[in-house]
């Protein structure tokens, strides 16, 4: 998978961890549902070292930095265009 | 006991929701519990903004 893959599919899982959390605050038995939070949080965890073993920090705060230059400062910023993307309307595959 | 039902409506989004409402006292507002029984596609709920379809509903 390369970066924007990545990128896009931790915007899915993400909204997925929130959207169910939101879920599971009023419905805290609802086993099913805990059963798709849980694999959503697995599967962003793991997509989350990857990226950051292949491209570099995703979190200035809580992202092992691996060099003896502090990768956060590199480019691209956050905020530039080349490090966001679009998800078009048939989903971001 | 809490019996769940469920009813299908026109678009196949099942809407479960209590077959009794317990509060009977007058002028008490009361929402009954819904529990979740479908869930949208990964990248298919990022584009609708939810994962339930029952919440879905788009301007038309």
């Amino acid at each position: 998978m390369n970066k924007e893959q990545i990128m896009k599919r931790l915007a899915v899982l993400d909204f997925l961890a929130v959207d169910l959390q939101l879920y599971l605050d009023t419905h805290p038995d609802d086993t099913e549902a805990i059963d798709k939070y849980d694999s959503v949080i697995k599967e962003a965890d793991m997509l989350r070292m990857k990226y950051e073993e292949m491209i570099g920090p995703l979190y200035s705060f809580r992202s092992a930095n691996m060099g003896d230059t502090f990768k956060w400062i590199d480019d691209p910023w956050p905020w530039q265009n080349s490090a966001n993307f679009e998800i078009n309307e048939e989903g971001s595959k | 006991m809490k019996v769940m039902n469920t009813e299908m409506n026109n678009d196949m989004t099942c809407i479960p929701f209590e077959e009794y409402i317990k509060v009977k006292e007058l002028a008490f507002a009361y929402v009954p519990s819904q529990k979740i029984c479908s869930y949208f596609e990964p990248t298919e709920s990022l584009v609708k903004g939810t994962v339930f379809p029952s919440l879905y509903r788009p301007y038309k």
